[in-house]
């Protein structure tokens, strides 16, 4: 496994880190590229995109982990695009940079949070993603997220205590929610926003997937990100996850981000062998088998 | 601002140079970058740190410790020692491209004796690897820094000591009590949001005045 640190993009103000294997990657292999989680700088929360990467190099697959301008060590952009728009481009530049430096010719997205959410939008724009990995991917402040993640609360007598005694965390979250939602309301997106709409959710990923783009799914148990994939895209996706184009992968006992070790070690090996999947089925012209 | 890696090939060092603007000082910056959720934490911070400190004339160089960030090696298997050689070797960097033997180097939390009996608190019962907030603790690293004796670093670890603290009362100044009160400079900040509450990781926060802080004293003390 051999690590080379580059700048790159435009300006060349953009730093990425390219993990190659030991051996020349093969061109059935898809490069990886793996995107900020949130603020997160390029090495990912718990420094997961760094074993990520050299895992999967280990496995044969040439991947890049980079910042996206005005995040990390990368430098802000002199333009006014919508970071929405800006991360698409960046993305693409990456994939270019890769397909550069070896036989590359189709990529896989790796995102976790708001990683996902440019994965998602950027593999809409590149026929050459053959594959996303949604870590935790939207969280729509649905109401009904509310109930869904106090039912545990209803029945505990100590939480209705610090309810009634006002020292509840829910009305302050309740309150929120509606201030974010005025806010929204009161300011219509007119540019590319980062989180669509749930309608829009669902076109990208039913697009995607249309396209023959395999997808995977990634979320902890308990997180608002996996209510939404129940609440928005489940149903519709039965049939690909029967049918293998779509891969499913709820762990349990960890959080937003995979604290525990052996969460990491789980989202890791899992992604790994996903990837390896999709690498093989390429191979063989199966699609999703 | 050029990243490359550097160091021995069998387990290379990840580094960012900050290359000087303007007339330039004939003494060159290290930032050692700390380790765990406080790297993460921290990352812009020190790039902006960096960044400044650049800005009048300083070359500077962060990097990741060995196990850390971007540098190879895994977080379960690093030692208190391997850190010291790394900022050797990066100490060689920097005294290259800047042209001069005379180095500063600027720390964040790891080596502090608070952080030390934290670690070992942690690591307590475990067999080999305690883990901390996400990130893997060896027991051998939990107790090399419990190891650690500031009180009895003797002479001064450098000519001038500027420690930068948010902790009431007690804390770091408690470090290098035997070191002559004239090269040591104590500055006290109150605890910024970006270091450890959760508002810190949903935005790309610094604290600037305490950064403006670091970079007008070393500006004073490196002419």
């Amino acid at each position: 496994m051999i690590e080379k640190a580059l700048l790159f993009g435009e300006a060349k103000s953009l730093v990425g880190v390219i993990t190659r294997p030991e051996n020349a990657p093969s061109s059935a292999r898809p490069g990886v590229i793996i995107l900020n989680a949130g603020v997160i700088h390029r090495v990912g929360p718990n420094r997961m995109h760094v074993r990520l990467a050299r895992e999967l190099a280990r496995h044969g697959f040439l991947s890049m982990r980079f910042d996206f301008s005005g995040l990390g060590d990368s430098a802000p952009r002199a333009d006014s695009a919508a970071f929405a728009q800006a991360t698409v481009k960046e993305t693409r530049q990456a994939m270019e940079v890769l397909a550069s430096t070896a036989d590359v010719y189709s990529f896989v997205l790796v995102g976790i949070c708001s990683g996902a959410d440019h994965a998602l939008r950027a593999a809409g724009h590149d026929e050459r993603v053959v594959g996303a990995v949604l870590i935790e991917p939207y969280s729509v402040p649905a109401p009904s997220f509310l109930w869904y993640s106090y039912r545990h609360k209803v029945l505990s007598p100590r939480s209705w205590w610090r309810l009634l005694s006002g020292r509840s965390e829910v009305l302050g979250t309740i309150k929120e929610r509606r201030t974010e939602m005025r806010a929204q309301e009161a300011a219509p997106p007119t540019v590319e926003t980062i989180v669509p709409e749930p309608e829009e959710l669902v076109r990208q990923v039913r697009g995607l997937l249309d396209r023959g783009t395999e997808l995977c799914f990634v979320y902890s148990a308990e997180s608002p990100a996996y209510f939404n994939y129940r609440s928005l895209l489940q149903r519709g996706l039965r049939e690909h996850i029967a049918a293998g184009r779509v891969c499913l992968r709820v762990l349990k006992q960890t959080d937003h981000v995979f604290t525990p070790l052996a969460a990491q070690e789980s989202l890791v090996t899992g992604i790994r062998d996903w990837a390896v999947g999709v690498a093989e089925r390429r191979t063989s012209g199966v699609r999703g088998g | 601002m050029k990243p490359f890696y550097f160091g021995d090939s069998s387990r290379p060092l990840f580094g960012i140079h900050h290359p000087a603007q303007g007339p330039r000082r004939r003494v060159g910056v290290v930032i050692c970058h700390p380790f765990g959720q406080e790297y993460l934490r921290a990352h812009r911070s020190l790039r902006e740190l960096g960044t400044r400190l650049a800005a009048v004339g300083f070359h500077t160089l962060r990097f990741d410790y060995h196990g850390c960030g971007d540098s190879a090696g895994e977080g379960s298997e690093v030692r208190l020692e391997e850190w010291v050689a790394d900022t050797v070797a990066a100490v060689g960097e920097i005294r290259e491209v800047a042209g001069s033997p005379r180095v500063a180097l600027a720390y964040l939390r790891a080596l502090r004796a608070a952080h030390a009996g934290w670690a070992i608190e942690h690591a307590q019962g475990a067999s080999s690897l305690a883990e901390a907030l996400g990130f893997p603790l060896p027991v051998a690293l939990a107790a090399d820094l419990a190891g650690l004796e500031f009180d009895r670093l003797s002479p001064a670890p450098a000519r001038r000591v500027l420690v930068v603290s948010s902790d009431v009362g007690e804390g770091a100044p408690l470090l290098w009590p035997v070191v002559q009160a004239d090269m040591v400079e104590r500055r006290q900040f109150p605890p910024a949001p970006v270091w450890l509450h959760a508002e810190g990781m949903d935005r790309a926060l610094v604290p600037g005045e305490l950064l403006t802080s670091i970079t007008t004293w070393l500006e004073g003390v490196c002419t």
